[in-house]
């Protein structure tokens, strides 16, 4: 019974509309794209559940760090989760408290989010020091034109050296570049579709307990 | 003081905090990521709940055959609650099966229609190389020694027999070093894209600030004396 509840029948779903939802992909019956469609609510539902899950589950992990020492962080973040839910609730349901959830995104969400984004330029322009000085080898010399050449390419140079330059990136977006990531591509791709069957055959069988 | 400019108080100084990185790490950085984690974990949840809840109600609340069709995920997703009891998770174990299996249904067929079959279809696109004349074709072969390289770059397993070995790595194992050169052009070009649009945040940025304190000032009366 036990192992029925925990192996078999999860086993049994998840190959089941694994392969409905794929047949449903690849063959053009209508029938099947509307069972494909039906499943993909589903789990789309499911999912927003998962999240609700992965909330409350955060809680409970900062809760337990709130209580050790240094734990001002965690409490931090549970307090400052709840807020947000609470603003942002309270804006959603309610039309009177939009200005609460306008005030929440516009003044905390947006400038904390935008900042780190722009942080990630300091932090790449120092990693591309620290990879000049520990490792000089011509697979970094290739990284470096490359990332140079983008560059210099973007800036807004006067004529000739600035055609001759987004040329060379046009170029080398095109050409170089773009087999690079064409080739990844591919690779991920075919990485992705071996996992995939994995699951869909029920040899690798993560739901299970 | 008026919501506009606690917002903008709090706005500029949770953006200082953030920018405190740069002179390494320190407290106030970390504390502005475990708000920044906060705001945007409680921010995400509320606006999925509300969505669910907006796609949900009115479908179990009428009488049409939608009703079971939306309760039989509502369920799933009551069951996947289960999971966070370890006690009971054994029943989330449906919902998370069907999770999976959905989703690994559609990365397959995603990565199989929309990447592998036309990634590789646009490798050997002769008829488009032509239309860019001589340099079009010579363009054209580089992208495909480049990607075929690329792809080769990721074969690790190596024959065991010696002959077959040292063919092995006088093909793959050559053509697969070329690639690497490619991917590194690849992971150049997307490098300097990411500095250059997180560079344009980051001004957009330090910007604000500037402005933001232009106008606290302004506003509490210490500008102009």
């Amino acid at each position: 019974m036990d192992r029925l509840v925990k192996r078999i029948l999860p086993t049994s779903v998840a190959v089941g509309t694994g392969l409905l939802v794929l047949l449903g992909y690849l063959l053009p019956i209508p029938l099947l794209a509307s069972v494909r469609d039906e499943l993909v609510r589903w789990a789309v539902i499911i999912a927003a559940f998962a999240f609700i899950l992965g909330f409350f589950n955060l809680l409970r992990v900062h809760s337990g760090r709130a209580r050790k020492p240094g734990g001002i962080y965690s409490a931090i973040l549970i307090l400052t989760a709840l807020v947000s839910l609470g603003l942002t609730l309270a804006a959603l349901l309610l039309p009177s408290l939009r200005f609460l959830g306008d005030w929440w995104f516009r003044y905390v969400l947006s400038p904390l989010q935008a900042t780190v984004a722009g942080l990630i330029a300091f932090v790449l322009a120092v990693a591309a020091f620290r990879l000049l000085r520990h490792r000089r080898e011509a697979g970094v010399l290739v990284f470096l034109v490359a990332a140079l050449v983008v560059l210099l390419g973007t800036l807004p140079l006067p004529a000739p050296a600035g055609n001759g330059l987004v040329s060379l990136r046009t170029w080398w977006m095109n050409v170089p570049a773009m087999a690079g990531m064409r080739g990844l591509l591919i690779g991920v791709g075919l990485g992705t579709l071996l996992v995939g069957l994995r699951v869909l055959i029920g040899a690798d069988r993560p739901y299970s307990d | 003081m008026t919501a506009d400019l606690i917002g903008l108080i709090v706005g500029t100084l949770l953006t200082l905090l953030v920018l405190s990185y740069i002179l390494g790490d320190n407290p106030l950085y970390r504390l502005a990521l475990h708000l920044l984690v906060g705001a945007t974990v409680g921010y995400g949840v509320a606006v999925t709940t509300v969505t669910v809840l907006q796609t949900v109600l009115p479908a179990l609340q009428s009488n049409s055959p939608d009703r079971i069709r939306v309760l039989i995920p509502v369920i799933l997703g009551i069951l996947l609650l289960f999971k966070g009891f370890p006690r009971w998770s054994a029943w989330g174990n449906f919902s998370t099966a069907l999770l999976v299996g959905v989703g690994a249904a559609v990365a397959v067929g995603g990565a199989l229609v929309g990447t592998v079959i036309p990634q590789t279809a646009a490798v050997g696109s002769l008829n488009a190389w032509l239309r860019g004349g001589s340099a079009g074709l010579i363009n054209g072969l580089i992208a495909m020694i480049g990607t075929v390289g690329a792809v080769l770059a990721f074969a690790f397993a190596v024959p065991r027999q010696p002959t077959l070995r040292r063919l092995w790595n006088g093909s793959v194992g050559v053509l697969g070093q070329v690639g690497r050169l490619f991917l590194l052009a690849a992971f150049g070009a997307a490098f300097g894209t990411a500095l250059t649009a997180s560079l344009t945040v980051l001004i957009g940025r330090v910007y604000s600030v500037v402005i933001g304190i232009q106008k606290i000032i302004a506003a509490i009366g210490m500008g102009g004396g």
